[in-house]
């Protein structure tokens, strides 16, 4: 019922919330090579709230799409889903060419070490200086005391921190501790660390939301400039309908747990996607 | 809003807001016998203690005859008490930094969330709830008892001492950090060792230190009772200067034991204001 593996992507709406509004116009699909496809994914808790209730993507290498829809559609679900942060009762997920459903915790953790992950709330650790906790993000290919603090670091690795946290234009105010980085600071920072993993895929669940207009709007831009610069393929959720169109090749609208929109950035309007809303 | 006025006669009384709930909820009538024998049995204690005003009044001279023979302190072993003293503080330095150094690991496995297996989980607790339960003077008579007379045995209980202590609280004040830098680093496949290491005891660092001040004033005191059982330390000094009736001799010895634990206080307050 969602969207299909084929040549083209229809706009798909859940049956009982079909918008009278105009529907985006069928795109050629962008994800005929895919580094992620999901089918028919379902995720309940207590085994009566439905969150995720048969979600079909493709995401192609190298995309950068948006998913949007209001709060409790199933976005944060869906990406924790996506590398068992939170784990799907049914469906099958197979991202970076492995079937994520049926990895032990061993390649799981494989499977995890190349997928960034950027949170809203940037989860950086408070008490660590801004250097050691984008050392932290080699602990996805490194382990021991080494990837720990960035005072026991290796050179390359101290110097590659380095290298991300200027990416980010913040090499300035490495020892700075995390608790006193400004929101934008804070989030750069967190960029940084996913930076310093080299993942293939990265998950951002609303990166920016915790930012003002403006900060947002200049994170996000890096952010995303950072990933083409590197080809990485790029899953973002956002309320901001501005910032998915500008900042995505495809905007995906879920609904209840089910994807109702499914739409080529370029050619979406605003007042389309605010129907994933209604 | 105005069709709604418009609608109301003009002089009519404005609706009586709803009356506020009781002050206080009726208990059910479990909780209620439960308070009832609670009350009661705190009566019988104080009962059988065998505590009466009228036996306070008769001890009151013997108080103040022993008061009396105390001072002036005498200050003839002063070199000796400031040795016991010295070993005293040792033993509850040495005791303390074991117990810590062993909490750790303890309160990582007793910790929900980082511990690796609930059964391991439980185990952990239990052991830390044993260590905490069991007085530290019953730890030092074990003690005293499988090593011998002297302050490897009053370091040894002041050590399990602080590990039930430590460790209880240190696995609090890992549960209670913020989740997101974890989720962060299990996010990205990172250990757990790895998230233990640089995700959870970095945050839960102010509580630690915290917690391992007030062990070491803990410690303090407690070090200057266990010499009494024979753990090395001023207690038994103190134990003999009773037994000799040498009041002023303990009274020395008391006033030192004092300034000891006033200085490790202060200084523990210090240090917490300072590195937290």
């Amino acid at each position: 019922m969602a969207t299909s593996n084929t040549a083209t992507v229809q706009p798909v709406y859940g049956e009982s919330q079909a918008p009278a509004a105009p529907r985006p116009v069928p795109v050629a699909d962008l994800s005929a090579d895919p580094v992620c496809t999901i089918r028919n994914l379902t995720k309940s808790f207590s085994g009566t709230t439905h969150i995720l209730r048969g979600i079909d993507l493709n995401i192609g290498q190298g995309e950068s799409v948006a998913l949007i829809g209001s709060n409790g559609a199933g976005k944060s679900t869906l990406l924790r889903c996506l590398v068992r942060l939170i784990e799907p009762n049914g469906g099958s997920i197979h991202l970076l060419d492995r079937p994520v459903m049926e990895l032990g915790n061993r390649q799981l953790r494989r499977l995890r070490s190349q997928v960034g992950f950027v949170f809203q709330r940037h989860n950086l650790v408070p008490r660590l200086t801004a250097l050691t906790n984008v050392l932290h993000g080699a602990q996805a290919t490194q382990s021991g005391p080494r990837v720990w603090y960035q005072s026991f670091a290796s050179s390359e690795t101290r110097q590659h921190a380095m290298h991300c946290l200027d990416r980010v234009g913040l090499s300035d105010i490495a020892l700075r501790r995390a608790d006193q980085l400004s929101g934008g600071q804070s989030q750069r920072v967190a960029i940084a660390r996913t930076l310093m993993q080299k993942p293939k895929f990265v998950i951002a669940d609303e990166p920016v939301a915790s930012l003002d207009p403006v900060a947002g709007l200049e994170v996000m831009d890096l952010f995303v400039q950072l990933l083409r610069e590197d080809g990485i393929t790029l899953l973002f959720t956002s309320h901001h309908l501005g910032q998915a169109i500008e900042f995505s090749d495809r905007v995906i609208g879920l609904q209840a747990g089910q994807v109702t929109l499914n739409c080529q950035s370029a050619k979406a309007h605003i007042s389309e996607l605010q129907h994933v809303y209604e | 809003m105005n069709n709604i006025a418009a609608n109301q006669p003009r002089d009519a009384a404005p609706p009586k807001p709803p009356s506020p709930p009781g002050r206080f909820g009726r208990p059910n009538p479990l909780a209620f016998v439960l308070y009832v024998a609670a009350a009661a049995f705190v009566l019988v204690a104080l009962q059988n203690s065998g505590l009466s005003i009228e036996r306070l009044a008769r001890g009151l001279p013997s108080i103040s005859r022993i008061l009396g023979q105390m001072f002036p302190p005498n200050m003839e072993r002063l070199g000796p008490i400031t040795f016991s003293l010295f070993e005293t503080f040792q033993m509850a330095v040495a005791g303390t930094a074991l117990g810590i150094l062993f909490s750790l690991p303890l309160a990582i496995l007793a910790s929900r969330g980082l511990s690796p297996h609930p059964a391991v989980y439980y185990a952990a607790r239990s052991l830390i709830s044993f260590f905490r339960t069991v007085p530290d003077l019953i730890w030092a008579l074990f003690f005293v008892i499988a090593v011998g007379l002297g302050p490897a045995a009053g370091t040894l209980a002041i050590m399990v001492d602080t590990i039930g202590f430590c460790g209880r609280f240190f696995a609090e004040a890992m549960e209670d950090t913020d989740t997101g830098p974890r989720e962060a680093l299990t996010a990205i496949g990172g250990s757990r060792t790895g998230m233990i290491f640089s995700a959870v005891i970095p945050q839960a660092m102010p509580s630690f230190i915290n917690t391992s001040l007030f062990s070491l004033e803990k410690s303090t005191r407690s070090s200057v009772v266990l010499g009494l059982v024979g753990a090395g330390g001023i207690g038994i000094e103190l134990k003999v200067a009773m037994d000799l009736f040498t009041y002023d001799i303990a009274c020395t010895i008391i006033l030192l034991v004092f300034l000891l634990v006033l200085v490790v206080e202060q200084a523990s307050g210090y240090l917490r204001s300072k590195i937290i």
